[in-house]
Parts: structure tokens; C-alpha cells; sequence
């Protein structure tokens, strides 16, 4: 996972970007492929809900309470006669709203904060070192859990919630690599002919660690969207009647026997999830210059 | 040896600080206003003056943090704003729950991870070792209040063969006790596995390839003892290190795990809490789950250093 050796230039790519490379490796590796085509399929049909959705996701049909999976509702119909398949459909815009925000959201301010530390050293770096620590030492989703009873139960405050908890991760990740590189050749020299600190950082440090903040937000990104997911279940996450595929499992646990009702939601959830993982082993294999041969 | 672990131990002082600072912000950031939650709706005015006199509410926040802190440091976590009932009581009530399901959870994961990895690194890049890694790879994508629902479909609902939720204390039923704590304990023990089974399947294959494994091999031990006696027993080192690591993840486990099982353990209390905006018993729940992080954590570090010699050569002693 060596990001700087693949931004440095080399013989065999010397005019393919290196993100190009990555991305091409990971369609070559099977399961990068395999998730790659999940989470279009996941991101077309989110985006397109309205289109391709059979019912309205807040109609309520009083006949049709709890119905079994049928030709007129494939997952069935929740406890108020609303079509699950519709739900669902409309539920992947909501998780993946919240996980694309709050990783992109946790990536720019834990890399503020490990620039910032690894960058300045001293007593900053200590103080913010320890502040990271101590947030380290809270599991992640209770930490989660915290803020969003703070902040209130809603979507953005679940966003800004798993972002927050997040952020120590990133930090410290981006603190490592900068320690790393601030001690390379070219930073020197960019030093010694009078770049400024800003240069230095936003022009020679920042880009050669997005690479790895690329691939450690996409393998975050699973564990953002069982959190999402988490949150919702316990009803501190996205407020009703707006879909979530948490809050939907949820609802199955009052009818035991309307298997229908959690399963696919959460069926959802784990086939995104899988898909998350896979394209981060992708991801990881295809940033490893060792893998390469 | 000695010096480690004090260094260790002077570096828990800023963390443990901090953390409290960390959860006494929160708590004080909770909205709405702690005495309508201890009086009520109705109260006036000046009973919740009184109110917030009394529980020192109108001190300025250093000082409402230092005499949390030094209260806590002798045990005292306050009354539940709700119930009047002492915190460290009700986490004394509910930690023994917390600690059986995560010991249990544990066993369950070692008891199907261990084999799991030791069947996938005897045959690498076999159907078995790519079945082993696909399932530990599906498994791990499985969220925790998913598998517990589909455990209760399967075993409860279909099945009948154990009941849905519920509790009862071994001191009263041991036995119905185990089989309201096997789905639970299944639910997380299920995901952990996983880890546990990768962590095993790289350890082993990486100690197969050693010179003793080797020599084992030409002495004319058997592959089971070459495989059990010698080589498993260095490949469980890292082992150890996960499952203390993860010990955050298993806490969070029990949050959701709780909550579908409806087993009074931390992370049930931690969960009502919230929602009955009871601040004194957030702040001790978080707390408590804090300072075992924290705690595991450092037993982990002593242990891996007791359990491989290297890492206590490296640290000078």
C-alpha cells in the first residue's frame, strides 16, 4: 500500500495518472469487479427510485397489512401495507447519502487534524495525539450513539454523528503517513528552496496521502453503513416515515411472524456491506506496488 | 518488564483525563433541561432553581467537572434522574450480564474461528480454504441486529427450540438461563469468528513455513502434533492481541445485542438512558465501557509482551 511509489513516476506509467492504474487493477480483480457492479447496481437503482419503484414509499394500503411476498409486492408489505420492495429502494438513498457524507466529511477533517499534527509536531501534535487517543478508546458505535443523542435523531445529525466518530481514525492515519514523508527527499528540497508551509502541505504532503485516505475511506465505508444502519435500528438514526433499512429491520421485531419485514431490508444492508468490503480488499490490493510483481 | 508497564500506566493518566473530560462534555451538551427530567412538566420556576442548586447545576463547568470527577474517582456516579436509584448500583446490577454474554461471545468465536483457520491454512488455496475465507468474508458483512433476528426467525420462531428473548439469572434457573443466552452469545460470537478465523489462518500458515515446523516435521512427529503442539500454540499469540483489541467491537456488539434480546446488561442501560435522557447514568455507563477499553487494552499490551519474548527484548528489558 506504498501511495507514494505509486505517485512517483515510473517507467511502465509514466503518462497514466496513478488513480487510473488503481482503478484498473481493481476491475481486473474479481472481487473488485464483483462490487464494483453491486454498488452500480445499488447507486442506479437509489437514484432512480422514483422511476423504477412500483408504489409510492408512504402509501399506505389498509388492505394489504403484512402481506407475504406475492407478484403484486416481491418483499411483501410492512406492518401499515407499505410495498417493502419500494422501501428498500428508496432506503439505499438514505444510507448511501449518509455514508458517502460522513466518510467525505470524517476524510477532510481528520486530515486537517493529522496534517496539522504530524506537520507542526510539539506540543500541538501531543495535544491533539492524546485528544485522538482518548476518542480511540470509545467503541465506535457508542461513540456514535452519544453525539446522536447530543445532536438529536435525525439524518444529517446521524451523518454528522458517524463522521465525528470517525474523524480519529483518519487522523491518525494521515498524522503516520505525514511523519513518513515529511523526512522524504523531494519535501527537503521543496523545503530548502523556500516553499511555504502551505505549499508544503496542500501542494507536496496532501496529495500523496489522499491515496491512502481513498483506500481506508472505502474500507470504511462498510462499517459506516452497518453504524448508519445501527443507528437507525435503535431509532436514534433517520426519524420515520422517512425509509431506512435499519429502521425497517426494527419494525420486523413487532411481527415475528412476518419474516419478510426485516429480511430484506436487511438483506439490503448486507449485500451493500459485502460489496463495501470487497471493493476495499480490491482497493488495498490494487494500491499494494507489491502485488504487482 | 517493570518499567513498561509503569511507562504504560503514566501514559493512561492524560488519556484517562481526557476521556473523562470527553464524557462530561457530552452529558453536558445533552439537550433539554435536566430538572424539567427530574421534576417534571409542571414544576415552577423557583422548585427548579432549587433543583439546579442542588445538583449544582448553575456552578460554572470546570467546576461542575472537577467535583464530578473527584465524586467518581470514590465511586459515587450520582442517582438516575428517573428511578433516584445510585448509578454505580445499577452498573453493578447489569456489568455481570455484559461480562458473561462477552465472555460467551468470545468462546463461541474461539470455539468455531480457532478450527476454521487451522482447516484453512492446512490446505492454502484449496475449495476448503477459499469456502472458510468466503464464509468469514460474508459473515463479517452481516450486521449484528441482523443475525440476531434471523437467529430468532430460525431457532424461536420456526423452530421453537430455544426462546426469543428475555432473562433469567443463573442463580434461578441455570438452565433456562444458558439457552436464553445461546442466541445472543451467537449473534456476536458468529461475526467475531471471523476475524478470529483470518487472524489463525495467516498466524498458522506463517508459522508452518518456519525451520522448528521443519524439524518437527523430520523428527517424525505426526501432523496433528506438528500442527496443535508446536505450531498453533505460537500462532495464537496474535490471536490473543485481536480478540483484545476488538474488545471496543464487542462492547458495541452488546448495544444492539441487548437492546433485540432484551437482556438488562450496560449497553441496554446505556441505550434507555438516552432515551430517557437520564445524564448521570449516560456518564457512568460511558464511563464504565471507557475504562474496560482502556483497561483490556493495556492487559493486552502486558500480555503480548509476557506472551513473545521479542517485543520485550525490543522494549530494552
Amino acid at each position: 500500500m506504498d501511495n507514494a511509489a505509486l505517485n512517483a513516476p515510473a517507467e511502465t506509467s509514466r503518462s497514466i495518472p496513478p488513480w487510473l492504474i488503481v482503478a484498473r487493477r481493481v476491475c481486473r480483480h474479481y472481487l473488485g469487479a464483483t462490487a464494483l457492479v453491486i454498488l452500480a447496481i445499488v447507486v442506479l437503482v437509489s437514484v432512480f427510485a422514483p422511476l423504477i419503484a412500483p408504489y409510492d414509499p408512504s402509501y399506505i394500503n389498509y388492505d394489504r397489512f403484512l402481506a407475504p411476498p406475492s407478484a403484486q409486492h416481491w418483499f411483501g408489505t410492512d406492518e401499515l401495507g407499505r410495498d417493502i420492495l419500494t422501501r428498500v429502494i428508496y432506503g439505499g438513498r438514505v444510507s448511501l447519502q449518509i455514508v458517502v457524507l460522513s466518510v467525505s466529511l470524517a476524510i477532510v477533517v481528520g486530515s486537517v487534524i493529522g496534517l496539522v499534527s504530524g506537520y507542526v509536531g510539539g506540543w500541538v501534535d501531543g495535544l491533539l495525539m492524546r485528544i485522538i487517543d482518548a476518542m480511540l478508546a470509545f467503541p465506535f458505535l457508542v461513540l456514535a450513539l452519544t453525539i446522536v443523542a447530543v445532536l438529536g435523531p435525525d439524518l444529517m445529525n446521524a451523518t454528522i454523528a458517524i463522521a465525528i466518530a470517525k474523524v480519529p481514525t483518519f487522523a491518525r492515519l494521515v498524522r503516520a503517513e505525514v511523519l513518513t514523508l515529511r523526512s522524504v527527499e523531494y519535501i527537503s528540497a521543496a523545503r530548502a528552496i523556500g516553499a511555504s508551509h502551505t505549499r508544503l502541505i496542500f501542494r507536496h504532503l496532501w496529495p500523496n496521502v489522499m491515496g491512502n485516505l481513498v483506500v481506508f475511506g472505502s474500507l470504511s465505508a462498510s462499517q459506516t453503513l452497518i453504524t448508519e444502519s445501527a443507528l437507525s435500528f435503535l431509532g436514534l438514526g433517520v426519524r420515520p416515515p422517512t425509509p431506512s433499512w435499519g429502521y425497517m429491520v426494527s419494525l420486523g421485531m413487532d411481527n415475528w411472524l412476518s419474516w419478510w419485514a426485516s429480511f430484506f431490508p436487511g438483506l439490503a444492508i448486507f449485500v451493500t456491506v459485502l460489496a463495501f468490503n470487497f471493493l476495499g480488499d480490491a482497493v488495498r490490493d490494487a494500491m499494494d506496488v507489491r502485488a504487482e510483481g | 518488564m517493570i518499567s513498561f508497564i509503569i511507562s504504560r500506566l503514566l501514559n493512561l493518566i492524560p488519556l484517562v483525563l481526557i476521556t473523562t473530560m470527553i464524557v462530561f462534555t457530552i452529558t453536558v451538551l445533552l439537550p433539554g433541561d435536566p430538572t424539567v427530567t427530574i421534576l417534571g412538566e409542571d414544576a415552577t420556576a423557583a422548585q427548579r432553581e432549587i433543583a439546579r442548586e442542588q445538583y449544582g447545576l448553575n456552578d460554572p463547568l470546570p467546576v461542575q467537572y472537577v467535583n464530578w470527577l473527584g465524586r467518581a474517582l470514590t465511586g459515587d456516579l450520582g442517582r438516575s434522574l428517573h428511578s433516584n436509584e445510585r448509578v454505580i448500583q445499577m452498573l453493578m446490577d447489569r456489568i455481570p450480564v455484559s461480562i458473561e454474554l462477552t465472555i460467551l461471545s468470545i468462546l463461541v468465536a474461539v470455539a468455531i474461528g480457532v478450527p476454521a483457520g487451522v482447516i484453512a491454512a492446512r490446505s492454502p488455496n484449496t475449495i476448503v480454504d477459499l469456502g472458510v475465507s468466503f464464509l468469514a468474508m460474508t459473515s463479517v458483512a452481516i450486521p449484528y441486529f441482523w443475525s440476531g433476528i434471523l437467529l430468532i426467525l430460525l431457532f424461536s420462531v420456526r423452530l421453537g427450540l430455544v426462546p426469543p428473548s428475555g432473562f433469567i439469572p443463573i442463580t434461578e434457573d441455570p438452565v433456562q438461563h444458558f439457552r436464553l443466552m445461546l442466541l445472543p452469545s451467537l449473534t456476536i460470537g458468529t461475526s467475531f469468528a471471523a476475524l478470529i478465523m483470518r487472524q489463525t489462518r495467516a498466524s498458522v500458515l506463517q508459522v508452518m513455513s518456519q525451520d522448528y515446523i521443519r524439524s518437527s516435521r523430520a523428527k517424525g512427529l505426526s501432523e496433528r502434533v506438528v500442527v496443535f503442539k508446536h505450531a498453533l500454540r505460537n500462532a495464537l499469540i496474535p490471536v490473543v492481541t485481536v480478540v483484545g483489541l476488538q474488545i471496543g467491537g464487542l462492547l458495541s456488539g452488546t448495544v444492539v445485542t441487548e437492546t433485540i434480546f432484551s437482556l438488562p446488561g450496560i449497553g441496554r442501560l446505556l441505550v434507555d438512558a438516552i432515551f430517557a435522557r437520564d445524564f448521570p447514568v449516560i456518564q457512568g455507563t460511558l464511563l464504565f465501557i471507557v475504562s474496560i477499553v482502556l483497561i483490556v487494552n493495556l492487559i493486552t499490551d502486558i500480555a503480548y509482551m509476557i506472551l513473545d519474548p521479542r517485543i520485550r527484548y525490543k522494549t530494552g528489558n
